[in-house]
């Protein structure tokens, strides 16, 4: 009787245990921004990481006045092409190419060029992975 | 201690304090070893590559595949082995297999024609060639199919949909004509309602009656008839189904009965609505056709007919040959004309010459205005010699009753029976004579009656049609069929009643197919024809005929005949003969042989044929045939891109005075065709290469799992015996195709997953799935692959992404 007496005479107990909790919500908050954060983050930087492409072959194509690429995904993500370079001079082609895990086609660019010419192709993906080497038509 | 405990209930951000520490660590922790994970892992995919290594060290042309071999020994349908092994012939090494020209030769059959419905269930012409368990199996058929079902009991119902009175579930074993017959009795509570009968087959209607009563203790009769073809092992139901018009009438059933027979039969049908105002005969349907023979023939009839007014009545009559009435029938209808359909159905025995004959169902109105109206109309006339006896009798003039309810023998039937099953039939015209009156029938069979219908007319010049049939197991002794009447008053006729009691045929079911083979036109001293065969039942009567081209018949006896009581075990029938053997070829040397296996059952059972052979000696020539398979690698080579086949035998011979031939078995024709008609002059003991290619109709020889069947005679005309050395006999396949030899020198095992032929031309790239080992070098064969001509490069990938390049 006396300790309950006590009790509602200490008007100070109830205030620790409110804060301590709200700190803790805001604690856990916090950390839960930062995990999707992070998440987020390592994806892309995972995805980045993963990307290999590789060029099967370049065509310079006489019949249809065009520069063939043939390209093949052998990363572990899809990855979408964004850019080709022809001396350093951007080309348009068919848009949007993806290609998925292992996936392989042509990617044709319309070029006029002439015998013995040399090229640095240079193939960009969006994640910013580059494929460039030099070709000789 | 006093001092740390306070401070700690003192500071309050502790607790947080150490989460946010530690979920902090925790993400950093997997940051990290993700971002390690994944650096190793591509790191390790990276590395591999770069330690991959392809060398591509030859690019060729490929235009034949590699030899193939005999796979077994070799069949020898003339001459005899004399030493060796088909092993030897595998390889060019001067050593081969060892045979001798003899003056037998055998020949084994080249097509079949099973006979009857006999059919063949498995099995083909080359399985024939050895006594080896390999059979060609040939399933029995009936002589007929016969299913009969009855529901005797009265049965009711007030619903106006069709209930089962009584069906038949049933499968043919041969595809065939069936003839369906059925009849019942049908009642009504209330003359207002009709009481409805139908024969439905898998639930098409092919017969229907729609009955008004005159009175609500009449037993009218429905009958009905159909021929269908049915189809082997598809299921049938056939049904005779029964209802009401009204909910407020009860319809009544009883003796139905259905039977099934596929005897053969002469059939018109003509199942519309027709329709005439007109009071002169109109034809419903005419069967016309002309007996093979004279003879005597059955005939059923049936149709279903109504009258548009009550004054007036709707004619329906059978003529034969425009000549002979055999039914002459008329019904008038109650109110509610058009609903009610009424019965036609009779039978009757008609003897038949071998001349043109017509029968026809007619009808017409019996007076103007009035529409008469006709549908499910049928005839059949079903030859009686196919029943193993009938016994017929029939009264045709019209009978009155001396006196009212009494009952009077209209037509009687008597015979003697034997033991077995009996289908009996009959018909008759009657009449009440009066329409407050009614005439009551009774069909009976040995003083049982089996059918009993009782008929008030609403007009006293109505005469119909009684249809009766029963199915009974009779023993011997005499039998007495009867049709018998009563008038409830003196108007009452009757006429045109017939009976027929048929005796069911016993089951029997039968394999009966022929053989045909080709051999020579030599003089023969002697001839041996073997056959092996069982039977999957016991006790089958089995005949094996050799065809006689001199008396141009199968052979019943003596010589080209054999027969036995087989079962399931194989049995080797074998005969030799020697005097005048050449009547059992034709001019071209063309033989044929018969076997037939019977037994009393309706379970259908196969024979199964082992071995046929047609061995002939000669008197003058040797002769040596062999033939064995060669197996091609399909999966390597596909059919879609051979060019051709290559085949070489090289063999040595005694004798040179004859050429030698290679023949080919093409599996179309199930025939050996010579592939080089100039055939191979030998040179005497020595080794003689014998090639022949085959680029036109090529795909005929070789069978769908790449078999390819040869055959090495000699020409057939050598009078001196030769023996034959066998030292290499192989198959090829022409292709137009590429090899590529690969060599893996990295550490890791490569998988290329394409291969470019480029030129200045083209690009083109070829999927390819082609494991290589660490450090192993490989012949990678493309049979789609076609090198261009001229120069050209060839680029290898692999799936890590390398690339090799040849040259």
């Amino acid at each position: 009787m006396t300790k309950r007496i006590r009790m509602f005479k200490n008007k100070r107990a109830i205030t620790p245990v409110l804060s301590n909790l709200l700190l803790t919500v805001v604690a856990v908050a916090a950390m839960a921004i930062a995990t999707t954060a992070t998440y987020v983050i390592t994806t892309n930087m995972r995805e980045n990481m993963s990307e290999r492409i590789v060029v099967e072959d370049v065509w310079f194509n006489n019949s249809t006045n065009s520069v063939d690429i043939y390209l093949r995904n052998i990363g572990k993500v899809a990855i979408y092409i964004s850019a080709v370079y022809i001396n350093h001079t951007s080309q348009s082609f068919s848009s949007p190419y993806r290609l998925e895990i292992g996936e392989h086609r042509w990617l044709n660019i319309s070029k006029s060029w002439e015998a013995q010419d040399l090229f640095y192709i240079d193939v960009v993906t969006t994640r910013g992975t580059h494929v460039a080497a030099y070709y000789t038509t | 201690m006093l001092l740390r405990t306070t401070l700690l209930r003192h500071d309050r951000r502790g607790v947080s304090n150490v989460i946010v520490v530690m979920l902090s660590l925790v993400l950093i922790a997997i940051v990290v070893s993700n971002v390690i994970l994944w650096s190793y892992q591509m790191n390790e995919l990276d590395l591999e590559r770069m330690q991959e290594k392809i060398n591509v060290s030859n690019v060729t042309r490929v235009t034949r595949s590699p030899w193939s071999t005999p796979i077994t020994d070799y069949t020898i349908t003339a001459g005899s082995k004399i030493g060796g092994s088909y092993t030897l012939t595998k390889t060019l090494d001067n050593v081969g297999e060892r045979f001798r020209e003899e003056r037998t030769q055998i020949f084994n059959p080249a097509s079949y024609t099973p006979n009857g419905a006999t059919r063949l269930v498995s099995g083909n012409i080359s399985d024939l060639t050895s006594n080896d368990g390999n059979y060609m199996s040939f399933r029995s058929y009936p002589n007929y199919e016969f299913r009969y079902q009855e529901n005797l009991g009265n049965s009711s119902t007030m619903s106006t949909t069709y209930q089962d009175k009584v069906s038949i579930i049933f499968s043919p074993q041969v595809t065939t004509d069936f003839v369906i017959i059925a009849t019942a009795e049908v009642q009504g509570s209330d003359a207002s309602y009709l009481t409805n009968a139908q024969l439905i087959i898998n639930s098409i209607t092919y017969q229907e009656l729609k009955y008004r009563a005159r009175d609500v203790t009449d037993w009218y009769p429905f009958s009905a008839l159909k021929r269908l073809s049915l189809t082997q092992n598809s299921n049938y139901v056939v049904k005779v189904q029964f209802c009401t018009s009204d909910s407020r009438s009860t319809a009544y059933i009883r003796n139905a009965r259905i039977a099934l027979l596929s005897l053969q039969s002469e059939y018109a049908e003509n199942e519309t609505l027709s329709t005439t105002g007109s009071t002169s005969w109109q034809d419903k349907i005419a069967l016309s056709f002309t007996p093979q023979s004279d003879g005597d023939y059955l005939l059923v009839a049936t149709a279903n007919y109504r009258m548009s007014s009550t004054s007036r009545n709707a004619n329906v009559r059978l003529i034969q040959d425009d000549l002979i009435v055999h039914s002459d029938n008329t019904v008038r209808p109650g109110a509610n004309t058009t609903n009610e359909y009424y019965s036609f159905g009779m039978m009757r025995k008609v003897t038949l010459n071998a001349t043109v004959h017509s029968f026809k169902i007619q009808y017409c109105s019996s007076g103007s205005p009035g529409i008469a109206d006709i549908k499910y109309a049928h005839v059949t006339l079903i030859r009686l010699n196919q029943f193993d006896g009938s016994n017929y009798a029939e009264s045709e003039n019209e009978s009155s009753p001396a006196a009212s309810n009494v009952w009077y023998d209209k037509v009687a039937n008597t015979y003697s029976s034997q033991n077995g099953d009996y289908l009996i039939l009959g018909s008759i015209s009657y009449k009440s004579g009066s329409t407050s009156n009614s005439v009551a029938l009774d069909f009976q069979t040995d003083s049982s009656s089996k059918e009993s219908p009782l008929i008030r007319h609403r007009s006293s010049n109505d005469y119909e049609t009684g249809f009766f049939m029963t199915k009974q197991t009779l023993t011997s002794g005499s039998r007495t069929d009867k049709i018998r009447w009563m008038g409830r008053s003196t108007s009452a006729r009757v006429r045109n009643a017939r009976l027929i009691s048929c005796e069911l045929p016993n089951f029997t079911q039968t394999t009966d197919v022929e053989f045909a083979g080709n051999s020579n036109v030599q003089n023969w001293t002697q001839l041996d024809w073997t056959m092996d065969s069982s039977f999957t039942t016991a006790n089958v009567s089995t005949t094996f005929q050799l065809f006689d081209y001199q008396s141009n018949q199968y052979p019943t006896s003596a010589e080209g005949f054999m027969s036995d009581v087989l079962g399931t075990t194989d049995v080797t029938e074998s005969q030799t003969i020697t005097a005048n053997v050449t009547r059992f070829r034709d001019v071209d040397g063309k033989w044929k042989t018969r076997i037939r296996g019977t037994k009393a059952t309706d379970t259908q059972f196969d024979l199964r044929v082992d071995l046929a052979a047609f061995t002939v000696t000669t008197s003058e020539t040797y002769r040596l045939c062999l033939n064995n398979d060669f197996k091609m690698d399909l999966n390597a080579y596909p059919l879609s891109y051979i060019r051709g086949i290559e085949i070489l035998i090289r063999y040595n011979t005694t004798v040179d005075s004859e050429k030698w031939f290679l023949r080919a078995f093409n599996w179309s024709s199930s025939d050996f065709e010579v592939l080089d008609i100039q055939g191979n002059q030998p040179i005497a003991n020595q080794w003689n290469d014998y090639a022949a290619n085959v680029t036109n109709q090529w795909e005929d020889y070789v069978n769908s799992d790449g078999t390819i069947r040869l055959e090495f005679a000699d020409q057939g005309n050598g009078t001196d015996q030769a023996t034959i050395e066998i030292d290499f006999q192989g198959v090829r396949v022409m292709i137009d195709g590429t090899s590529v030899r690969l060599k893996n020198s990295g550490q890791y095992s490569a998988h290329i997953v394409a291969i470019w032929i480029i030129n200045f031309t083209n690009h083109q790239r070829y999927s390819a799935s082609l494991f290589i080992n660490s450090g192993e070098e490989t012949e990678y064969l493309r049979v789609d692959l076609n090198l261009p001509e001229g120069n050209f490069t060839t680029r290898v990938v692999t799936e890590r992404g390398n690339i090799a390049v040849f040259p």
